[in-house]
């Protein structure tokens, strides 16, 4: 009710008079709507009365003798009625509101949920091939087509539900689980090892265990075969299968030199010019160089014969005499960086899908170099299956 | 002259209203008070207001005169059928 008095407008007034409960006992008996009643002093009171109510309010008046005035004026009437003349106000408005009206009335936004990151630019694609795109009508979508072509269209999706909350289009697809891979049960098979081992655990879905566990096999060893007999029964042949968990030792090793060289310039330099004719060089100083240890700069200075066919060039080699030590190397920081090139080396050589048990370094040194050796135990499926050449 | 055998049409429709398990503000036209809280108290089936200010609302009923008291007390909402008294009500008096 006080929002339908809101809309309609409402005004405050103000009472004034000694029978103000008379006023108010009046005003139920006349049905006029009345309400937010305050008193303000002894003979003072304030209330809130409806537009089409407040004109009734006169045969009251003059029955009780009080004085009401209007204070405030509210509602939609009154707001309509003080901006009736600012047109362009009002155009503002009715122009806003058919800005919105038309903007909600695109897709704006477009999720797909249940696909991964690197499929999602594919389902978008298919929905653009669709004439699904950002920024087309909602009253063009027809949810029930594209559900139906997710499902057709994609050999893994087996349900999709496509939704319009606002301006976004949500599309939920989930996939089915992928059947497993049939297996040939009819070719004859046997399973090897694939590299040498200790065989941990075997399971054998179909075919013969030929070694037991703890035993050491060696690469290419028959580890479940293909052949089952019996005393008095013939040959048969079967489709071995089953996974051979076997431990694995891999090892590498890697030196580094104990001492490192340092090098540094001891400030003498000597600088020897050759000629440099076509193809043959001729030495204008003399060759000796008398320094250990030098690091060389080369200079060219071209005198004649740019573009010619023999050009004739003076080149500078500048001798630089360094002074070359040898530092024994911190052993604790060798160590460490001996064993993270071994493990890096060695994890190279790892399977992925190989479950390290055991890993330890083993440090030498030999001639001058400190050698680490970085031995990695795995647990590991060392088991293939491979045809069995039956008669 | 005749004693009166005490059947006021009042009485006869509280019984009926016993009987029947009919409730007796409707069958004998009785006021009837919510109270929400301390916040707002609503009364029906009233007979008009006859003292109003900030801290005491006079309502007339059938049954007496009900006072109630409290702070910054505003009428509401006022109809012939319902009258709703808001502001923090302390207390509602029934006339002895």
């Amino acid at each position: 009710m006080r929002i339908w008095h809101s809309l309609r407008g409402y005004v405050i007034i103000r009472i004034e008079g000694v029978y103000l409960e008379r006023f108010l006992n009046l005003c139920m008996a006349e049905r006029i709507g009345i309400w937010g009643v305050g008193r303000k002093s002894r003979t003072v009171m304030t209330a809130r009365v409806g537009v089409k109510d407040f004109p009734r309010l006169r045969s009251v008046v003059r029955r009780t003798g009080c004085r009401v005035s209007i204070t405030r004026r509210r509602g939609g009437l009154f707001l309509f009625t003080r901006f009736r003349f600012r047109k362009f106000l009002l155009g503002g408005v009715a122009v806003a509101a058919a800005v919105v009206f038309l903007l909600s009335s695109y897709v704006w936004s477009i999720g797909i949920i249940g696909v991964s990151g690197t499929e999602h630019a594919s389902y978008m694609r298919q929905l653009e091939s669709q004439g699904v795109h950002i920024g087309m009508f909602k009253s063009a979508l027809d949810l029930t087509r594209i559900e139906e072509s997710l499902v057709v269209n994609n050999e893994d999706v087996v349900w999709a539900c496509a939704r319009l909350s606002g301006v976004r289009l949500t599309i939920e697809v989930v996939k089915g689980e992928q059947a497993p891979e049939l297996v040939d049960t009819q070719t004859p098979t046997r399973v090897i090892a694939t590299k040498d081992a200790v065989v941990d655990s075997m399971v054998i879905l179909e075919g013969r265990r030929m070694v037991q566990n703890g035993q050491t096999v060696e690469k290419g060893q028959e580890l479940i075969g293909g052949v089952i007999e019996y005393e008095d029964m013939p040959q048969r042949y079967v489709h071995a299968r089953g996974k051979v968990y076997g431990r694995v030792w891999y090892s590498k090793k890697v030196s580094l030199p104990l001492n490192t060289v340092t090098a540094t310039d001891t400030g003498r330099t000597l600088t020897v010019r050759y000629l440099r004719l076509g193809g043959w060089t001729i030495p204008i100083d003399p060759e000796d160089v008398p320094y250990q240890h030098a690091r060389t700069e080369t200079r060219d200075y071209e005198l004649i014969g740019e573009g010619l066919f023999v050009p004739a060039r003076v080149e500078a080699v500048l001798y630089i005499e360094q002074d070359v030590q040898q530092v024994p190397a911190d052993m604790e920081a060798l160590k460490a960086s001996a064993q993270l090139k071994a493990w890096e080396a060695v994890k190279q050589e790892l399977p992925a899908s190989a479950l390290i048990e055991n890993r330890d370094y083993v440090f030498s040194v030999v001639s001058g170099s400190l050698v680490c050796e970085a031995r990695v135990e795995t647990l590991e499926q060392i088991g293939k299956v491979v045809k069995l050449n039956a008669p | 002259m005749k004693p009166s055998s005490g059947n006021t049409p009042e009485k006869v429709r509280a019984k009926l209203s016993n009987i029947f398990e009919l409730p007796a503000d409707v069958v004998l036209d009785l006021p009837r008070f919510m109270l929400v809280g301390n916040s707002s108290l609503l009364i029906e089936n009233h007979e008009g207001i006859l003292e109003y200010s900030e801290m005491l609302v006079r309502v007339a009923t059938k049954e007496g005169t009900v006072a109630v008291t409290g702070q910054e007390l505003e009428l509401e909402e006022i109809s012939t059928d319902q009258i709703m008294i808001s502001g923090r009500i302390s207390a509602l008096k029934w006339p002895e």
